[in-house]
């Protein structure tokens, strides 16, 4: 099916992944089977007409073995996120958490890489996933109110394909894994609009009828909620600082380069800075009596969410398994539907 | 002749317009006054100049960003959120809009336009003051030095002759490695050719004299034909091999410095998103005025009913605190007949306060305003240097995954083809050493020939690569580059043909000295700069005359011819000397600094706009003259308007001048 997709596409697949599942019941480890194959395509340099050509291809793919073909539109996202990606984040959607695997980096001992090579994939199934428990999870790394924004979580394994696509490709070892999971952050944002009123901002005066209303929110002071970014995982205070360290420590062992160490850090110190920034909202976002909860929440509180949002899942991909997961290679993608719309939306902004 | 499309949409007083303008003619808008006829021609030189940056001073003087509507003059039409200018040319399209947060954005546009596109006398244009008002008396050094950017291009210059000139050496010895590699390739052909007739000959000779019996010498024979063979085989791979990994560096020297420009950017781009994140909050205007008035109304209170200029004398003392003894005396005296002095004075001072207190908002929010409207341009320019280095990488991972994914395959082959080539090497000698005698001369002779031919070929150009190391790039050993045929004919170029590479120079021109100019050049060699090093060169050494020289040397051309054509004149000539100092002569020989009427200044202004544009902005394609022609008596006005025409005319230029006409209510646009 990977060479029939390849002839039948003709365009450069740069990877495929593998939905590698279990079946249902089985308690212990053991090899799973694929229930779906994601092939990703680098669009980043084609025009919106091509796109869409693309897209109908694929949509026609037939095979014997495929039930289903899907399109979607995968955005790698910058962190911490610029300000045009900020704008147009979507409230809900999914989103993939993706590693490369270090094959054992920094190692020079056989027995030790052989190891490495050996445990990365499990080691990566169980800690990658943000919203798991249990042994090896990474789940307790983050508040309840955290997870969940977070659901549905789904496992896969990367196989690059630079050289382009062969039949054997999936059946030698994962060059990195990835969750795919659903992310919803409305809740959040009600919340924490809701229970921020008279702290972060003030309702506009009924009285005082103007035709320039404006509204100042200053959410310099923390809240109770755990909602509030100052309680997510990159904002630890100390605890974040040591998994900051220990990822730099595992760099310098790894590759034992300062220029990489220092690429990292400028990263994880503009990610981890947790700015409260005070903003004014006025006529040019909409502000009328009545509507001050929607517009605050619109226009201040869902960027900023979305922002640490994507700050704390990076963090977590830089600092979780150092070990295993190559730093500087870690991915949050965002994955919508695919429009034509959306197509255009996006090459606009680029 | 072609046309110039505006289109305006909330843009001073008008919701929508569209007009045409005739290129290399000039356009007369008429209307009445307030009929929008300069809020249009300002709402082009919006476009022209789009954001402001390093000229934020005239944009501001002439409200270009304004959309305050309780200004005089916003641009943005009262009660809209964005205005929108579109200029489209020659297939070209200039746009800008104004938001309501006046944070400009745009794409085509040049912010010098906004000393070299419009002479305008409300607001008042730099050049209008300078001429009309007399701002800087005869000194007009602004006028190269205002928008000029020579010093930098300069940097530039310096570090692209010496490239230039180096060039051409290195494409001739490039050349020579070429066509010597092509002359030993035929020869090495030739040899080929000789061994093989020789071979047949001394295997001839062997037969002949008994040397070799039949079965050692078939063998023999098919042992050299196969050692030939597996010999042409193993150099015809060990070349491709050497290209092949020449061809892969060169694509990772681009990834390496396209990511280290990717890596610039980005900082850059932080940065300036940092800028942009900063907090601007507009200040509670009313709130502060409110204060004010509650301090005033506090003040008045306590200082009774004194005379109003009595107080304003003590007001000013106060502020001041400049006064002789006697007069200090007296003041005091008066001061404290207004009343409890120490509650006049807290009332006092709290007003001041209060004053300064919304002074200090307004002002740091303007402040703040600006940097922000200054990064979202360092953002959009770091945006696009990210994406071009992006574009790099995947350029070069593209060429190198289809031919590095042969490399493995054709070193297996190559490895393979060394294992025949010793094996068959082996084979010959060993046959060989069996050949007993054969000492003859014909047969000595015939064997020394092969040997010389073959050492001949062995000395033979077999290089496959031809390193560049230029330096004028001060490039160290280890930074040479390994090119192949191929690579160094795309690399080097022909030294005709290729175009200036614009883009690269003008991006990094400010605070930019000759080591990272070498430095960019390196990085960009893989991508073929070296191509268009003449060209480039040409264009810098062209834009720092111009800018050096250019606007003097055009006014003063223009200054001359213009008033020639006007007899009645009393001025002859207008000139700037070399330490651009205005001096006009006149009918009687005198020769003095700016003076004369409105008209004669007018033409002056017209003349030192013409220079500045055609040295500064010579892809600006409008030039606009707004509130001047009314000021001229209708024999001048004709000689400007001649004048202008032909000027239009010769350099295509398309010119809008806006005249008062009372009789027409709305905006109407008709060509000269």
């Amino acid at each position: 099916m990977l060479v029939a997709m390849n002839e039948h596409i003709q365009h450069p697949i740069v990877e495929v992944m593998n939905h590698n599942r279990l079946h249902e019941g089985q308690k212990v480890s053991r090899a799973g089977y694929t229930s779906g194959l994601r092939f990703i395509i680098d669009v980043t340099f084609l025009d919106v007409k091509a796109i869409v050509q693309l897209n109908n291809q694929a949509l026609s793919f037939n095979h014997e073995f495929c039930s289903l073909s899907s399109v979607s539109i995968s955005e790698t996202l910058p962190i911490p996120l610029d300000i045009p990606t900020k704008s147009r984040f979507p409230e809900l959607g999914r989103i993939m958490l993706c590693v490369r695997f270090t094959d054992g980096l920094g190692y020079t001992d056989a027995k030790k890489i052989r190891n490495a090579i050996g445990t990365q994939t499990k080691e990566t199934k169980d800690g990658l996933d943000p919203i798991g428990t249990g042994k090896g999870s990474s789940g307790a790394r983050f508040s309840e109110e955290f997870r969940s924004m977070l659901s549905d979580s789904k496992w896969l394994r990367r196989f690059p394909s630079l050289t382009g696509v062969s039949k054997g490709l999936l059946s030698g070892a994962a060059a990195g894994g990835c969750y795919d999971l659903s992310y919803d952050l409305r809740e959040a944002v009600r919340q924490l609009t809701e229970s921020s009123e008279e702290i972060w901002w003030s309702k506009l005066d009924p009285d005082e009828l103007t035709l320039t209303p404006s509204l100042l929110v200053d959410p310099s002071e923390k809240i109770g909620s755990k909602f509030d970014p100052a309680n997510y995982h990159h904002l630890e205070g100390d605890k974040s600082d040591n998994l900051v360290e220990n990822m730099k420590n595992v760099e310098m062992e790894q590759t034992g380069d300062s220029d990489i160490v220092e690429d990292l850090t400028y990263t994880l110190d503009r990610m981890m800075r947790g700015r409260r920034i005070r903003k004014q909202v006025g006529v040019n976002q909409g502000l009328a009596h009545g509507n001050e909860s929607f517009v605050i929440s619109e226009n201040v509180i869902l960027p900023w969410i979305a922002e640490e949002f994507v700050n704390c899942l990076g963090f977590f991909l830089m600092t979780r398994k150092p070990k295993y997961w190559r730093n500087g290679q870690c991915e949050v993608r965002v994955v919508q539907p695919f429009s034509s719309e959306l197509i255009e939306v996006l090459k606009e902004a680029d | 002749m072609g046309n110039i499309k505006i289109s305006t949409k909330n843009i001073g007083g008008t919701e929508k317009a569209s007009v045409q303008l005739v290129s290399g003619s000039v356009n007369i808008i008429e209307g009445t006054s307030f009929s929008g006829k300069s809020s249009l021609m300002r709402g082009v030189l919006l476009g022209l100049v789009g954001a402001p940056n390093e000229h934020r001073d005239e944009i501001e003087r002439l409200h270009l960003n304004d959309t305050d509507p309780e200004s005089h003059s916003p641009l943005l039409r009262r009660g809209s959120s964005e205005g929108l200018v579109v200029i489209e040319h020659d297939g070209g399209k200039i746009e800008a809009r104004l938001p309501l947060s006046g944070r400009v954005s745009g794409k085509g546009s040049n912010e010098k336009a906004v000393y070299t596109s419009m002479l305008s006398d409300l607001p008042k244009t730099n050049l209008y003051s300078a001429v009309f008002d007399g701002d800087n008396g005869d000194d007009f050094e602004w006028v190269s030095t205002v928008v000029s950017e020579a010093k930098h291009y300069i940097v530039w210059q310096n570090v692209l002759r010496p490239i230039k000139q180096e060039l051409v050496t290195v494409r001739a010895k490039f050349e020579q490695w070429k066509s010597s590699k092509g002359d030993g390739d035929a020869r090495k052909e030739e040899i080929d050719e000789r061994l093989e007739e020789l071979d047949g000959e001394i295997d001839v000779l062997r037969k002949a004299q008994g040397a070799i019996d039949d079965k050692l010498r078939s063998n023999l024979k098919t042992a050299e034909t196969q050692h030939r063979t597996h010999a042409a085989d193993y150099n015809h791979l060990a070349t491709e091999i050497q290209v092949l990994k020449a061809e892969n560096e060169s694509q990772l020297r681009r990834i390496a410095a396209a990511n280290a420009q990717k890596k610039i950017a980005v900082r850059r781009l932080d940065e300036a998103e940092d800028l942009e994140n900063t907090e601007l909050i507009a200040p509670d205007v009313p709130k502060l005025e409110a204060a004010i008035q509650k301090a005033q109304e506090e003040y008045d209170s306590v200082r009774k009913d004194a005379p109003p200029s009595t107080v304003r004398i003590i007001d000013v003392w106060l502020e001041e605190k400049i006064a002789g003894p006697k007069l200090e005396e007296v003041i005091q005296s008066e001061r404290a007949e207004l009343g409890d002095k120490s509650k006049l004075a807290e009332a006092g001072e709290i007003l001041k306060k209060v004053k300064a207190n919304k002074d200090s908002e307004v002002r740091k929010f303007m402040e703040t305003r600006s940097k922000i409207g200054s990064a979202s341009q360092m953002a959009a320019a770091a945006r696009s240097e990210i994406k071009s280095a992006n574009q790099t990488i995947a350029d070069a991972n593209a060429n190198m995954g289809v031919k590095a994914a042969d490399l493995p395959k054709m070193e297996e082959d190559f490895a393979s083809s060394e294992r025949q080539y010793k094996l068959s090497e082996k084979e010959v000698k060993t046959l060989r050493a069996q050949v007993a005698g054969g000492d003859s001369p014909e047969l000595k002779k015939l064997t020394s020939e092969s040997k010389a031919l073959q050492d001949e070929k062995d000395s033979l150009e077999s290089s496959t690569t031809f390193e560049l190391r230029l330096t004028s790039l001060q490039m160290m050993p280890n930074e040479g580059i390994l090119l192949t045929e191929d690579l160094g004919e795309h690399i080097l170029g022909n030294g005709s043909g290729g175009k200036a590479n614009k883009g690269l120079v003008n991006s990094n021109l400010m605070d930019i000295g000759s080591p990272e100019v070498r430095s960019l050049i390196k990085a960009e060699i893989d991508n073929g700069i070296l191509v268009n090093i003449g060209p480039t060169t040409d264009w810098v050494s062209e834009t720092v005359e111009n800018q050096q020289q250019q606007t003097r040397r055009i006014f003063n051309e223009v200054g001359t011819t213009l008033f020639e054509k006007m007899p009645n004149s009393r001025i002859k000539s207008v000139e700037l000397d070399t330490d651009y100092r205005l001096r006009q002569t006149w009918d009687n020989g005198e020769t003095t600094g700016l003076a004369g009427s409105g008209g004669e200044r007018a033409l002056t202004a017209a003349a030192i706009l013409i220079a500045m544009r055609k040295a500064f902005t010579p892809d600006i394609p409008i030039l606009m003259i707004d509130g001047v022609l009314e000021k001229l008596d209708i024999s001048k006005r004709k000689i400007l308007l001649d004048f202008l025409k032909d000027y239009a005319e010769t350099d295509g230029v398309t010119i809008v001048v806006s005249l008062l006409n009372e009789k027409e209510t709305e905006v109407k646009v008709s060509t000269l």
